[in-house]
């Protein structure tokens, strides 16, 4: 059923902290007496699941500190994760690191041939591209010369311009869209756009959301080594704006409100995040009959609600209802700012009824969440937490399960509408 | 289709990872490649000189045997003592998405070989004047080469790998070859068998190789093939579990760098 360029499960990569260690010169071996040092050892990456869909751009965000290149890297190849699997379809290409790997006393020729063939291209297809690289790079002066003359910028733009030519099929950038002067930034970001509107599948590290904003489709969270969300641009970097500003001012949460009829499923900054200045409860999955369901069959309609508790000086708030697949696909997923509708403050009840939901049989969760009207605030957000198993006959292959019907002979024959039934 | 590419690209990323480390090495130099042969011939000369005139060895055409120990010796120490730093001296091909990690001891070990190649039509040479023209079994030769290949390989996988973990390897490599190279019958005879030493010669690859080579070179007779058959018996195996270990432990480098 995973389908998507990159495909991620369960990842986990676990580090050693640095003293404690094993001992790396003769004199500490000899001196470590051989005992086994107990190792201090920490998940920097864990419990990490997502896909990513051929020629869709995903940001991620995160603090410092996040596990967000450890990732990137582990995509690319570099190092094998301690838990879990990765698997990417394509070839790979890496923005990363730009300049390193230039050798000084070798001339800019050189040095293209040599960056490409480390970043993977084969020589013919370097000498193929030669002169669109160098003049992306709009060196065509000094290509000759060594690049131990050239400048910071002169040689930033020839190894980021190698890196744009090796034509990949999923591109790995971290942090680098920030080369040269102002016009080649520009340059570089429309390349880059250009790659992925050819059909790229791409994954950014980025700090700067003017860039994410622009370029992905989707952005992945992460926050200390965990997954957070991983969803729709504007809500998750609004969930993302959300860790920052609670980083920022340093501020305690508003507390859970204990006592209350409170989910046991829901644990903060777990599965749930937000401010808590509107809170979701008594979410319920509704089945055709009005009952409260879990399971529900294939095509069959269902209906979710939950009811909110506002405070003062809040005003339009988006409701958001998802359903997301076990591997973190978004299935669908909708908001009241769509449709239109206002929610009655301070607090109340809200429900969506869907007519059918045509989804093949597997686990599904459901995504409930609070934003501010410009969607720069995360009141509360509860991100799959609520099982829902779809049960029926299945397709083949794939998420979608729409009522079918095969028929032999001319297709002409019936008129689409007249099939339904 | 993927694996031929692979090689493609692994034969390319040789050439020009070679090309760098001899351009770099030389470029801004007056007499350039010509530096790589000053070693071997200068030791070459001491030994010639000491060894036939002065602690007469009574070995017949000395200057072919102890040129061919000399060269032979160079590139399997120098390959080995380049290799134990090729992985940590290159932190950021490692942290490279895509780049094959384990290519980097065969490239330090092809890089040192292009220095043996070149010297070898000197010893071609050494050997014509000293033993006459050289007969078939010349033909020998790139099978005895690309057995030094397999044996040098086979170990500086090892060294490269534990290098990473274990920095004092460097250092060890540094004596170990240093006695080898008196160890090893490079400027005398093999020691026979009824010597209380017979084992430094007679337990030693590098003992077998030489005696190989210098068939070819002093006696124009075809290698014994006994010595393909110790040195692949070695070092096939050999290979085949540092490569093991190269792979096993290579996916964690990135982070021990």
């Amino acid at each position: 059923m995973k389908q998507g360029a990159i495909i991620v499960s369960n990842l986990g990569k676990k580090y050693h902290s640095r003293d404690g260690g094993r001992p790396t010169t003769l004199k500490g071996f000899l001196l470590s007496g051989r005992k086994r040092h107990k190792q201090e050892t920490f998940w920097g990456l864990r419990d990490i699941s997502f896909s990513v869909p051929r020629g869709r751009a995903v940001g991620v965000v995160g603090l410092n500190g996040a596990g967000k290149s450890t990732l990137l890297r582990l995509i690319g190849g570099v190092g094998k994760p301690d838990e879990g699997s990765i698997t990417v379809h394509g070839r790979i290409g890496a923005l990363l690191d730009i300049g390193v790997g230039l050798t000084d006393d070798l001339t800019g020729r050189e040095n293209v041939y040599l960056l490409g063939v480390i970043t993977g291209m084969l020589r013919d297809e370097i000498a193929e591209q030669f002169d669109a690289i160098v003049a992306f790079a709009e060196l065509e002066d000094y290509i000759d010369a060594p690049v131990r003359t050239y400048s910071s910028g002169m040689r930033m733009r020839l190894a980021f311009s190698v890196a744009v030519h090796t034509q990949p099929e999923v591109l790995l950038i971290d942090e680098v869209l920030a080369v040269g002067d102002k016009a080649f930034q520009q340059k570089c970001f429309d390349r880059v756009f250009d790659i992925r509107e050819s059909g790229c599948t791409i994954f950014l590290v980025s700090h700067d959301v003017m860039q994410i904003r622009e370029l992905c489709d989707d952005v992945l969270l992460l926050q200390r080594g965990r997954m957070v969300a991983y969803g729709p641009l504007e809500e998750t970097l609004a969930l993302y704006d959300a860790a920052v500003d609670a980083k920022v001012a340093a501020t305690r949460h508003v507390p859970p409100p204990g006592g209350k009829s409170e989910d046991e499923r829901l644990r903060q900054d777990v599965n749930r995040y937000g401010s808590g200045e509107m809170r979701i409860d008594s979410v319920r999955l509704l089945n055709a009959g009005g009952e409260e369901a879990d399971m529900i069959g294939a095509g069959s309609p269902l209906r979710i609600s939950f009811k909110y508790h506002g405070a003062a000086g809040i005003e339009d708030p988006i409701a958001l209802i998802g359903i997301y697949a076990a591997d973190d696909t978004c299935c669908f997923e909708t908001n009241t700012r769509i449709a239109g509708v206002e929610l009655a403050m301070p607090s109340g009840e809200i429900s969506l009824s869907i007519e059918r939901l045509d989804l093949s049989p597997g686990r599904y969760h459901v995504t409930v969440g609070l934003f501010s009207s410009d969607w720069h605030h995360v009141y509360d957000y509860h991100a799959e937490v609520y099982p829902l198993q779809m049960v029926g006959p299945s397709p083949a292959k794939g998420l979608l399960n729409p009522p079918m019907r095969w028929r032999l002979g001319h297709a002409a024959d019936a008129a689409l509408g007249n099939e339904a039934g | 289709m993927r694996h031929s590419r692979n090689f493609l690209h692994w034969r390319d990323l040789l050439l020009e990872l070679v090309a760098r480390d001899l351009k770099v090495r030389y470029q801004r130099s007056a007499i350039g490649l010509g530096w790589s042969l000053m070693k071997p011939l200068s030791q070459l000369l001491i030994f010639a000189v000491v060894f036939s005139s002065v602690l007469p060895l009574q070995i017949h055409n000395y200057t072919t045997f102890v040129f061919t120990g000399v060269l032979c010796w160079t590139w399997f120490s120098s390959s080995l003592t380049a290799a134990a730093v090729s992985v940590t001296g290159n932190r950021e091909l490692v942290r490279r998405p895509g780049f094959p990690v384990h290519l980097l001891p065969v490239l330090t070990i092809i890089s040192q070989g292009v220095h043996f190649m070149l010297a070898l039509p000197l010893l071609l040479i050494c050997s014509m004047i000293e033993t006459g023209l050289p007969g078939p079994s010349l033909l020998a030769l790139p099978a005895l080469i690309a057995l030094q290949f397999v044996l040098t390989l086979a170990i500086a996988n090892l060294v490269a790998a534990i290098h990473v973990y274990f920095r004092d390897i460097e250092h060890m490599i540094g004596v170990i070859m240093m006695l080898g190279f008196y160890v090893t019958p490079v400027f005398y005879r093999p020691i026979s068998v009824s010597h209380e030493f017979w084992f430094l010669t007679a337990l030693n690859p590098m003992a077998w190789l030489l005696e190989g080579y210098r068939s070819v070179f002093l006696t124009h007779e075809w290698p014994d093939i006994w010595v393909f058959v110790k040195v692949l018996a070695l070092s096939v195996p050999l290979l085949v579990f540092g490569n093991w270990f190269f792979n096993r432990v290579s996916t964690r480098f990135v982070d021990e760098l």
